[in-house]
Order: C-alpha cells, then structure tokens, then sequence
C-alpha cells in the first residue's frame, strides 16, 4: 500500500495535462508500408480531370527518376502531405499531447502540427496544409486544408488544386500497425472524392535522427542567384 | 530581377513580422519613440508597457487563435504551448537555431536591422551562402528562434522552432542513447529537478568545429507564463560554466506557422536550382 502510493505521488504533475491515455497508441515512431505511390482503394483509376490527368503524365517520369528539375523536394522544398508520410524511406515520430498532435518527420526536421480544435481561418497555403484534429473515440481524425498546389499528393507526382480536403482517419490496427484512411476532394483535379489507404509500422527503439537535406542532397553554398545564372 | 508577386508578399511578411518583434524590444529602451500606431500593431501582450500602461490589450486579442486560452496553465510543470524568446539582457550571445549570432534579439534572420554574425544575413540584404540565411544548420538550435512551440508529455519535450523549422526533443530517460551520433541538435534527456526542467545534451556538433559539446539546460515556469532558461556548457575539464539567460514569452497569441527557410531564399531572389 505504502508503495503503491509512493508510485502515485512520483507520477509527474505533467500527467495532468496528459492527453486521454486512450489516444496513447499513436505515440511513437512510424514507417510507411508500400511504394509511397496513393492509389484508390476501390481498385479503380483514380478520378481525375482531364487536365489534371494530363497534368500528371507530364510530371510523373521525372518525379519517378528523382529529377531536381521536376520534383521541388530534391532541392529541398518540402514534399508536404500526404506524400511524406506516405514516403516508406523516411519514419516520422508522432507526439500526443492535449491541445495538439505533431508528427515530426524525419525528412529535414519538417513537421506537421495538428491542432485539436475546429476549423478556423486558413493561414496558407502551406506544404502541410492547415490541420484542424478530433478524437472520434481512440480515431484520430484530421482535416487538412490550405495545402500548396505546387506540391504533389504522392511521389508520382499526382497534382491537386488549391481547393483540396482532405480528411484523414487514423486508427491502431494492432499495437505495432497503424491504417490511415484520407479521402481526397478536389473539384478542380478529381471529378469525385476518392479514398486511399495506408499502413505504417512501428518502428520499436527507433528515433527521428537529424537530417539536413541541403547536405544530403550537397547543396550547401550552391545557392543559385538567377540573375547571375542569366547572365552567364 | 524578375518580379514575382509570391516572393515580395512573404519578403514583406518576413521584414513585418521582423519589425513587429524587433519593435517591443527597441521601444522597451525608449518607449517615447513608439507612436500609438506602432504600440496598436505590436503584439498584444507588450502594448501595456509600450505606452506606459496608457493602452490595454484587447483581450480578444489574446485569446484570438489561442489554441489553449489565456492565461497559461497553472501547473508548473506544464509547459505546452506557444513562445518567443527574449534574451535576458547583459548575457553573452549564444548560437541561435540555424546558426550565426542573429541580426537582433529575436530578429528573423535577415529581417532585423542590425548585420548578421558569421554565416548570418546582413539586414535586409541577400544572405550569404552558408549559415541561417542560406538555410543551413550550422550550430546548436539554442531555442532562441522568434517562435517556438512547446509539446510535452510524460514520456518527451519538444521544443519547435519556426525558424529554419529547428526542433529538439529530449525524452524522460535515465541515460543518453549509447549509440547517439554528433549532430547539431545532439542527443537530449530531461529530468525535473523539483519543478525544473533539466535537459541535458551531449554530442552537440559545430559545422566547422571538430569535437563535440555538451549542454546543459534548466528551464522553470514563472507566474505569468513565461519559460526562464539558464544555459550551461561544459568546459574542457567538464566543468559546467553558464553560458546564457533566456526568457520564452507566452505567446498564447501566436499560432505554429509553417516557415520554409528553403523558399525564403526565393524571396530574396536566389534558391537552390
């Protein structure tokens, strides 16, 4: 007894401020199962405009390659959302706390900010969009918002327009896997809503290790002025 | 150069949101100089002192975007939630998040009127092509970004700065990582020492520097909200010797903008291409 309540007096006073244990499942680090490529769970192509289709075939060879001329994450730009989660070569920590869940990727210290609360004013467009999170139960769901249309969804490349939603669902398929369900609507790029689906694994023991892109992709001191490069 | 309206917006948001936190501070020294106007547009907790108690923050200015309201929780040893920071005066300068000493205190990089430090911006200029105004990491992110984002529980602290999008986390753990590797953040524990909070940071790598440091920092909560952190280094004999003061600001005002160094350079006319 004595012990029991020695325990319970050592319990840290941020406990307090503890977020509901039940969401205590999506704390921890993570990996993508898959390709990083989003597909349609309904096993159908998915639904695109004609223009953003013809869109897409022109960017997909080049982001597929990896080319720096094509794909803004190659020299550094955020890749944004959903691709970077999506992105099996990178893990990403997700930290739970009351007013807010962040997911830190590893991916150049870039982070996504989910804050507990209704949609307000969009502040953007931005690489991560804004992210308005609820607690349906022990699903964490996200509404994304105000995501920069210069960025692809995924590592192929598909587009998307600046009036893009997307809701995600995230749930503990068991205590090592996790299922994300985002459904995308996009009057501009999709000619309906679609779903994609993806799994991510804990990764037990591991940490998000620092990485700097500018030296992974060794451009520190190459910064380009284009009127200079003009000139040449 | 080229016009390019997306360039010059963020360029204009990035020297105002320069000027309104660099504002506060030179006001601070000379608050007869700050006009009404000035004291209206600065951030609403230090319009009180700007005009010498005359002019009252709008209290929906404080619990606008106020994820958690104002005020700031009474727990001492809940720190969750949004701060700037202020260097305590009379200390010696550290190395800011992302390198370089910075142009002012608290002044983004290339915004604030003062030059930069070794691998810093000059004011308002290009930056120079290593250092913060280039985009890169080049030394302890001493968490003296002009944002910062406090997330902890009972397992981990994580401090996000906006600037050059630095984070450092420090979990609850007895031990460092043996296999933690030099890097500029290093690797970070925390302990409370009664309410404070004591991080302690090895293997902190220095562009440039051979070796490795190691730091240590004690960050309690005050009466109003704000974050006291003392910094400490250890000297060649191990010995700790105290480094700097510096104040987080409660900011329940601030909401977590994303700030992509990599697209300021744009903005001043030059990227990576």
């Amino acid at each position: 007894m004595k012990a029991a309540l020695a325990v319970l007096m050592a319990v840290p006073a941020a406990l307090q401020a503890a977020p509901d244990s039940s969401h205590d499942w999506l704390n921890g680090t993570w990996r993508a199962q898959g390709d990083g490529v989003l597909r349609s769970t309904d096993g159908k192509p998915l639904p695109l405009t004609p223009k953003a289709a013809a869109a897409w075939a022109r960017v997909k060879p080049g982001f597929l390659a990896g080319d720096p001329k094509v794909d803004p994450a190659r020299r550094c730009k955020p890749p944004g959302e959903p691709r970077l989660m999506a992105d099996p070569g990178t893990p990403f920590s997700a930290i739970v706390t009351g007013p807010r869940v962040l997911f830190a990727y590893q991916w150049n210290r870039l982070v996504r900010m989910v804050e507990m609360e209704a949609p307000r004013e969009v502040i953007g467009p931005t690489y991560f969009g804004q992210n308005a999170g609820r607690w349906e139960g022990d699903t964490l769901v996200v509404d994304v918002q105000g995501l920069h249309e210069g960025v692809a969804l995924d590592r192929s490349g598909l587009p998307h327009g600046d009036k893009l939603r997307i809701t995600e669902r995230f749930r503990a398929l068991d205590k090592d896997r996790m299922e994300m369900v985002a459904q995308f609507t996009d009057p501009d790029t999709f000619t309906r809503p679609w779903t994609a689906r993806l799994v991510f694994q804990r990764q037990p023991g591991l940490t998000v290790a620092e990485d700097i892109c500018l030296d992974r992709e060794h451009l520190v001191g190459k910064l380009v002025d284009p009127d200079k490069a003009k000139a040449k | 150069m080229p016009f390019h309206p997306k360039r010059h917006e963020r360029l204009a948001a990035l020297m105002i949101a320069g000027g309104l936190w660099c504002l506060p501070l030179a006001a601070l020294a000379q608050v007869s100089s700050a006009s009404d106007a000035d004291i209206q547009d600065a951030p609403p907790q230090f319009k009180s002192s700007l005009s010498n108690g005359r002019i009252k923050p709008d209290a929906s200015e404080l619990t606008r975007q106020n994820i958690q309201g104002a005020p700031p929780s009474k727990d001492p040893r809940d720190f969750n939630g949004m701060y700037n920071f202020l260097r305590d005066p009379g200390g010696p300068p550290g190395t800011p998040a992302g390198g370089g000493k910075p142009g002012g205190p608290g002044g983004p990089a290339g915004g604030g009127g003062k030059p930069g430090g070794p691998g810093g911006p000059p004011g308002g200029g290009k930056p120079t092509n290593l250092g913060a105004g280039a985009c890169v990491v080049t030394g302890f992110g001493a968490l003296t970004s002009y944002s910062t984002t406090v997330l902890m529980n009972p397992r981990e602290v994580m401090f996000l700065m906006e600037e050059n999008h630095v984070l450092r986390w420090a979990t609850f753990a007895d031990r460092h990582r043996p296999d933690a590797k030099p890097s500029y953040t290093g690797d970070s524990i925390a302990r409370w020492d009664g309410d404070t909070l004591v991080i302690d940071t090895t293997q902190v790598a220095t562009r440039g520097k051979p070796g490795t440091d190691h730091y240590v920092e004690k960050a309690t909560k005050l009466p109003d909200g704000n974050i006291a952190i003392q910094r400490f280094k250890a000297d060649d004999s191990g010995t700790l010797q105290p480094v700097e003061k510096i104040t987080l600001r409660w900011r329940p005002d601030l909401h977590y903008v994303e700030d992509i160094c990599e697209d300021f350079g744009e903005a001043f006319g030059i990227g990576y291409q």
